[in-house]
Parts: structure tokens; C-alpha cells; sequence
């Protein structure tokens, strides 16, 4: 009877599987261009550029140079300044741009958008291996199908080019992490060392990996002595992270420590977000920020089962800390090598979470930079679930619920398409919604502009200001030159303006700061609202 | 010596949790009005409501009282002989 359970669940699994990419392959191209597509299109050429300096692929060296003089933007800070960005995306995103002969502006940014979404669904894979060997068929159908549902995790998949990519490769860290914990091969920990490499590449948070598997490892020797026979993997494992993160990283090829120490140092800007109502500065967010927008921005169903799967992880915890003898058979903190998994990730989530809320860590853009913290989310769902499922209570009725909230889910990100980076669940009032940063990668402008050029179709010349800290001219670079001419960008300059956009994304405050004030002469001529969340606002101005 | 461990790790995070929950907070909050004040944001409010007051007097028949404004020329004249 389980085995026909666990053949119906694969099966459904590739069902899914081959769902999601039909359905990615088919809408890659209604996702707007976020303002740091060009920023990421900079950083791939600047280091393919470098690193063919190393080769003698002449016409490839040639191309990249070209393209690297062709992106200009007065929006963007010099490339040196930011040039500690990962290059596992952009880099290849590059390359295949000169492969293909991507040359028009839309062409390569959809490309990019198609390519980030692979590297999302390679993510969604590793997510369901990880399930697959920790659970059982059934719980890690379900857990892949609340992950595929995280409504701001699968939006950004399209254009988020730093947080998603971290989402993967943090999965395939995972992964390796759990078949070292079963198995301690050099292959296993091979693996780990690359991706735990390439996620400290990505964000800096992926310190946390390599540092919390050697921890856990002095750990199980305080139980255990006789584990110090595998101490020279881990020597060997310490050795191989720090050469791999070396090797994949060619910030560090030049100065390494003092490059790598530069890292730490927090480059994002200190702006007001709009918060619960309040512009605050950056710098002193309040407690409630991340814990608020993660229980405002997930489904709830995911917030259900987090709750009572969180409850019985940390209860687990705390049971075995309070049974933590002097001489014991088995290890501390946990009992079998997949609970070593459990507590492993749940350690590592308590470790970041904390770290992140506590120290006060500069934050903009939503929990944009935290995505990750979704992985441990939704694996704590499917932790709760493995609990119904072992002891029974995975009903037909259970599973009719989980059902139908997942359809209504997935009914909600179809009504926010293509907005679902910018999902708010049904916990909060439309009037709530609006008190908190929307779209802060400004994806309407592409809705806005083509809308506008529908209008004045005839008109020579539109003169469109920005009442949002918005370079609106990174989206502009997808249209053709006709259009480019016809739509001229006067930024603040509202008194030459013809329209004015805004999504309400200001990095002053708008309440002592008129920098953004809309004049008395212009009206409001277009509002796109999605479930309550108003996108943008786009003001004509009157005639007398 | 291994239970002596695992006490020095949970009351180590424990007492950062707290520390960072209580002083740390005492803190921040302090940093946080020092930066307020001293923010381009609040100098602007200070600016404007500077302009307004200048606004509001200019529109008054008479801003100051008689006794203030005999009380300004007398000390400015002094000030005035002084220099001299």
C-alpha cells in the first residue's frame, strides 16, 4: 500500500516538475525589468571581460569588451564599487548573451529572466532531494508543492539575480551537507566545499554553512571521542571550501584577505523605507521588521504548518538539552543522523534569524536580502508534515485542506501575475498593504510605459518625471530607438513634465522631505491596484 | 566537563539575546535620536519651519512688543558702541 502511495507521489512529483517548467518557459517574458537587471548585465561583462584577459579566445575578449563600453548609465555607481558581487550568474548569463547573439536590449534581458528562472528550478530540485532523503515520497511531494507555492519566492525567481541564486546553491549546499551527515565520503564533502564556496561568493550569510558543519562536527565529539578519526576530513573539507571559494571568485584573486574582509562592510545605502505607516531610516529598523513582513508576505498555509513545525523542533531541542548527560551511548543534540539534519538546519535558521533581528543589520526592499530564510521555512512545513504523516493524522480530510489551500494559493499568484514578488497574504486589510514598500525594483514601469506609448500613439515627444527614487531609464532600454526618442525622462523636473510615475518608493521621508510632492496641476490618470497593493500611480498633467 | 560546555554555550547565547533585548535596544534608540537630529531630513523640517516663522512675522503688524523691541536697540546699540 505505501509502496503504491510513494509510485503515485513520483509520479505526481514529474508531473509537477514538468508544470512548473511549462509554465516558467511560457510567462518568462510578462516579467517587467527590475532596476537591477543592468547592474547585473555590468557586473557579468566586467568580470568576463577579466577573465578572458587570461585566455586567447581574441573575438570572445573583443565581444565582451565591446559590450562592457556599451552599457552606460548615469544611475549606476562605478563598477569598482560594487565589484564584490557574485559572478556565478552573471558571468555565464554573459557568455551565453555573446554565444546567442543576443543584441536587442529586450531580447537579452528576457533571456537572463528565463536563465534566472532555470537556476530556480534546479533550486526547487535540490530542495526535493533534500525532502526525498531526510522524508518520505509523500512528504516531500508536498513540501516541494509549498515551496513552488511561496508566491515571493517564485515571482522573484524571474528577475531576482542574487537572492534566488543563493536560494539554489544554499539548497545543493544543504544537500551535500545532509549526504555528508549519512555518509562522511571525500566525494560528499567535495560537494559541500564547492557550493558552501559559491554560496560564500553569493552573500556572505553562506559563511554560515561550512562554519555551523564544523561546529557540528565539535559537537559530536564532546559525545563522541572516537568520531576524531574523521577529523582529516574535516581538515581536508576547511582546506577545500577556502580554495574553492579562492578559485571561483576572482575578487579574491588580487589582495584576498583584505578583499575578502571588505565583504563585511554592509554597501547598502542608507535610505527611509516605508514601514507599518513610517519612514524609517534604514540603519535603525525596528525588531518587528523582518519577523512582520515574512507573517504579512507568506501564504498561510505555510505560516500554519511553520508555526507547529517550529514548536516541535524547538521542543525536541530543548528536550535533548535537558537530557544531556556526562556519559551517554548515543550523541547530545540528537539521536539518529537525519535528526542531526533537522536540528542542523533549525540551528542554523535559530543562529541567522537571530543575528539578523538582533544586530540591527541594514535592510531595504522588503525581506528581499533574507529569501532565504524561506528553504528553512518550508522545510520546517515539511518537518510537521513527516510528524502527521508518521503518527497518522495525514487525513484525507488533512490532505483535502492542504489541497484546497493550495489551490487558492495558486489562484492568488495567478491574479498577481506578473506581480508575485509582490504577494501579501489575506491575514492583513488592503489599507495595510499599502503601508509597506511595493514594488521596490520598480517592475510596473514596463506596464506603465507601455501604456503610455499606447495612448500617445501620435504625440511626438512625452516628457515622463519620477516622484519615486526610481532610474526609470533601465527599463526604458528595452524599448526600440524610436521609442526610446519619443519618451524623454526629466526626472524631478515636474514642471516640464508631461506625466508623472510613482510607486511610492522613497528614500527620503516623505512626510518632512517635499522632494517627491505631486504639483497641484497634475491628476491622477491611472492606478494599478493588485489585491488591494497599489503598483504605481501615473499622473497627467492638466491643461489650463 | 561536556555538560560544563553546553551551560557556558546556552547562557552565552542567552545572555546575548538579553543583553542585545535590554541594553543593546538603550542603546540603539540612543543612536537613533542622535542620527534623527543631526539628519538631513530633520534639518530640512528645521529650515522650513525657520522660513515659516520668518513668513508669519513678516505678515503681523508688529512681531515684537514694546518693551522687547526697546530692549533689542538698547542692546544692539551697546554692542554697537563697543565694537566702536
Amino acid at each position: 500500500m505505501i509502496n503504491k502511495k510513494n509510485s503515485y507521489s513520483k509520479y505526481l512529483t514529474y508531473f509537477v516538475f514538468l508544470i512548473l517548467f511549462i509554465i516558467g518557459f511560457f510567462t518568462y517574458q510578462d516579467y517587467g525589468i527590475g532596476i537591477d537587471d543592468k547592474f547585473h548585465r555590468l557586473n557579468g561583462f566586467y568580470w568576463l571581460d577579466y577573465l578572458l584577459s587570461f585566455s586567447n579566445l581574441e573575438e570572445l575578449k573583443k565581444a565582451a569588451s565591446l559590450k562592457l563600453l556599451s552599457i552606460s548609465d548615469y544611475t549606476l555607481p562605478p563598477i569598482e564599487y560594487y565589484n564584490s558581487y557574485s559572478i556565478v550568474f552573471d558571468v555565464p548569463a554573459a557568455l551565453l548573451e555573446i554565444i546567442f547573439k543576443k543584441t536587442d536590449a529586450k531580447d537579452f534581458y528576457e533571456f537572463k529572466h528565463l536563465l534566472n528562472f532555470l537556476f530556480f528550478y534546479v533550486g526547487c530540485f535540490f530542495f526535493y532531494l533534500i525532502l526525498d532523503v531526510r522524508f518520505n515520497k509523500t512528504t516531500s511531494f508536498l513540501g516541494l508543492i509549498l515551496f513552488i507555492i511561496s508566491p515571493r519566492i517564485y515571482g522573484e525567481s524571474f528577475y531576482n539575480m542574487k537572492d534566488i541564486i543563493y536560494l539554489t546553491f544554499m539548497a545543493g549546499a544543504y544537500y551535500f551537507c545532509l549526504r555528508c551527515f549519512l555518509f562522511m565520503s571525500i566525494k560528499n564533502l567535495i560537494g559541500l566545499a564547492i557550493f558552501s564556496a559559491i554560496c560564500i561568493q553569493i552573500r556572505i550569510f553562506g559563511l554560515i554553512i561550512p562554519l555551523s558543519f564544523i561546529c557540528f562536527y565539535l559537537i559530536s565529539l564532546l559525545a563522541k571521542p572516537k568520531d576524531l578519526k574523521d577529523v582529516k576530513k574535516m581538515i581536508f573539507f576547511f582546506l577545500s571550501t577556502a580554495i574553492f571559494t579562492f578559485i571561483l571568485w576572482p575578487y579574491l584573486w588580487q589582495e584576498p584577505t583584505t578583499n575578502f574582509f571588505k565583504i563585511f562592510q554592509n554597501i547598502i545605502p542608507n535610505v527611509f523605507v516605508l514601514f507599518n505607516g513610517h519612514y524609517i531610516n534604514n540603519e535603525f529598523l525596528p525588531y518587528s521588521y523582518v519577523p512582520l513582513w515574512i507573517f504579512i508576505s507568506t501564504p498561510i498555509l505555510h505560516l500554519f504548518l511553520f508555526i507547529f513545525g517550529i514548536y516541535f523542533l524547538v521542543k525536541r531541542t530543548f528536550n535533548r538539552l535537558l537530557e544531556i548527560r556526562e556519559k551517554s551511548i548515543s550523541y547530545d543534540l540528537w539521536r539518529g543522523k537525519k535528526e542531526k539534519f533537522d536540528t542542523f538546519l533549525f540551528l542554523n535558521f535559530f543562529v541567522l534569524f537571530t543575528l539578523v533581528v538582533l544586530l540591527n543589520l541594514k535592510l531595504l526592499n522588503s525581506w528581499k536580502h533574507l529569501y532565504f530564510l524561506n528553504f528553512f521555512l518550508v522545510y520546517t512545513c515539511a518537518f510537521y508534515l513527516y510528524i502527521l504523516f508518521v503518527k497518522r493524522y495525514l487525513s484525507k480530510t488533512f490532505l483535502l485542506m492542504f489541497t484546497i489551500m493550495s489551490i487558492f494559493t495558486g489562484a492568488r499568484m495567478i491574479i498577481y501575475h506578473p506581480y508575485q514578488g509582490l504577494y501579501f497574504n489575506y491575514l492583513i486589510t488592503d489599507k495595510f498593504k499599502n503601508k509597506f514598500e511595493i514594488d521596490f525594483t520598480a517592475l510596473s514601469a514596463r506596464h506603465f510605459f507601455d501604456k503610455i506609448l499606447l495612448i500617445e500613439n501620435e504625440t511626438e515627444q512625452i516628457k515622463i518625471a519620477t516622484a519615486s527614487w526610481v532610474p526609470l531609464n533601465r527599463t526604458l532600454d528595452i524599448y526600440s530607438d524610436k521609442n526610446k526618442k519619443k519618451i524623454k525622462l526629466v526626472n524631478q523636473k515636474f514642471d516640464s513634465a508631461d506625466y508623472i510615475y510613482t510607486n511610492n518608493i522613497s528614500e527620503v521621508d516623505k512626510t518632512a522631505n517635499d522632494k517627491y510632492n505631486i504639483p497641484k496641476n497634475f491628476k491622477k490618470f491611472y492606478e494599478l491596484v493588485i489585491d488591494g497593493a497599489v503598483i504605481y500611480t501615473a499622473y497627467k498633467k492638466e491643461l489650463n | 566537563m561536556k555538560i560544563f560546555i553546553y551551560k557556558c554555550l546556552t547562557g552565552a547565547v542567552i545572555f546575548f539575546i538579553l543583553f542585545q533585548l535590554t541594553i543593546g535596544l538603550a542603546i540603539r534608540e540612543i543612536e537613533e535620536k542622535i542620527s534623527s537630529v543631526t539628519s538631513q531630513e530633520n534639518l530640512l523640517f528645521t529650515k522650513n519651519k525657520i522660513r515659516k516663522e520668518l513668513q508669519n512675522a513678516i505678515k503681523k503688524d508688529r512681531y515684537l512688543n514694546e518693551e522687547d523691541a526697546t530692549l533689542i536697540k538698547d542692546f544692539l546699540n551697546k554692542i554697537k558702541s563697543e565694537i566702536n
